[in-house]
């Protein structure tokens, strides 16, 4: 995701993919200060990419996504260029209370790409419409 | 899209007006910002808050255009929908909730006539309609190399959440730089001090244009002036009665008091 975090969240991340291709691990020190940043969505997060639930969506014409399979097993729609998930956390924690920065779905979708476990996924360009609509499929 | 943005003023300014109001420096090159002044203050911006981070395409950065209603914003895109076409890199797209009425007049006097049919006016009635549009911007063939969207708010209805706000946002910004086109969009504010889903599109857009009045007692010309959130230097917009605009890098007639204050040019919101 080509987003633009806080420099100190854009800086772990960067700092985690770094790490990952030289040990294929996060450090105990970089889980830290993934917890100090984000909070208990951290975990949540890593649960996320632990399960391989980030998939990027590609369509002919070149317009990408990503889906993010919750726990609860429902897809919800992050965007590519721009911090939204169609999650009901997002809409509350994110923009209604301004508590948290993202929700645990796009921090899975920074956390997957970093560590090379996005799984990738080509619909025609007419699906991906419905996709970026976050309408069920 | 910024830069165009900047083209339209530059093109609606008024050369010809620039007087050194007492109290203030006599103009010179130092006192008008560079194209790299304007470039560098109006890209980039991020704050606390800011939910938005859509990468600037390579037509600059997405714009809010934010004023009042008849403040000349439906004609000030339509210049950049029309200086964007006639730079022929590709199609424009205006998108609109309610069809233009007449062309706004502004800018150079002489423009081929052929130059709008680069431009494809699409008037969407309703917030899911202009979403599902949106969705599907990448169907169209060429892609745009501008996408217009003129009154925002109308698509927000009172019963709208902050959610509807930044899926909009979110789709306009995502679509954009997916295709690499430039994104200006238009709003009016709402009436109220606080307004939850106003609010939240403009957390997705850090680079804003305000466009507010001046108090004046000419009663030929509206005054407007133009402030950009991040301190670009100020700058005046006057529209005459018969819809013409000019843009004034200082405010003509403006009287300044020895003290410094502004008593023709007192901004208020």
């Amino acid at each position: 995701m080509n987003t633009v975090l806080p420099s100190v969240a854009e800086e772990l991340i960067r700092e985690i993919k770094r790490n990952f291709q030289e040990t294929s691990q996060i450090s105990d020190e970089h889980l830290l200060a993934l917890k100090f940043i984000f909070g208990p969505t951290a975990l949540q997060a890593l649960d996320l990419v632990d399960q391989r639930s980030v998939t990027r969506v590609t369509s002919p014409s070149g317009r990408t996504t990503f889906q993010v399979t919750g726990s609860s097993g429902k897809m919800y729609t992050c965007y590519s260029f721009c911090h939204y998930c169609s999650c009901p956390a997002f809409s509350f924690s994110v923009l209604r209370k301004n508590e948290s920065l993202l929700c645990k779905h796009i921090l899975a979708v920074y956390l997957s790409q970093a560590t090379g476990t996005c799984q990738e996924r080509t619909v025609s360009d007419q699906q991906i419409c419905d996709i970026l609509l976050a309408k069920e499929l | 899209m910024a830069q165009v943005f900047v083209r339209v003023l530059d093109e609606l300014l008024d050369t010809s007006h620039v007087r050194c109001d007492p109290g203030l420096p006599p103009p010179g090159p130092s006192h008008h910002p560079t194209p790299q002044d304007r470039e560098s203050s109006i890209t980039g911006l991020q704050g606390p808050g800011y939910v938005c981070s859509a990468l600037c395409g390579p037509q600059g950065p997405p714009l809010l255009l934010i004023g009042p209603h008849d403040c000349g914003k439906t004609a000030l895109l339509f210049m950049a929908a029309v200086v964007a076409a006639e730079e022929g890199a590709g199609p424009v797209i205006y998108l609109s909730r309610d069809p233009l009425q007449k062309l706004p007049g502004a800018g150079k006097l002489a423009r081929d006539p052929l130059i709008l049919k680069q431009i494809r006016f699409l008037y969407p009635k309703t917030l899911e309609e202009l979403l599902q549009l949106l969705s599907s911007l990448h169907l169209t063939s060429p892609s745009p190399y501008l996408l217009l969207l003129d009154g925002l708010e109308l698509f927000l209805s009172p019963g709208c959440s902050p959610t509807d706000g930044a899926f909009l946002s979110a789709l306009l910004l995502d679509s954009s730089t997916n295709l690499r086109c430039g994104l200006l969009v238009s709003a009016v504010p709402p009436s109220e001090v606080v307004d939850g889903v106003f609010m939240t599109v403009e957390r997705y857009f850090p680079n804003q244009c305000h466009l507010s009045p001046e108090v004046s007692t000419d009663v030929e010309q509206k005054k407007y002036s133009i402030a950009y959130l991040n301190n670009l230097p100020e700058r005046f917009l006057h529209i005459h009665q018969d819809g013409t605009l000019r843009i004034f890098d200082n405010q003509p007639n403006k009287i300044i008091e020895p003290n410094g204050q502004k008593i023709g040019g007192r901004r208020y919101h």
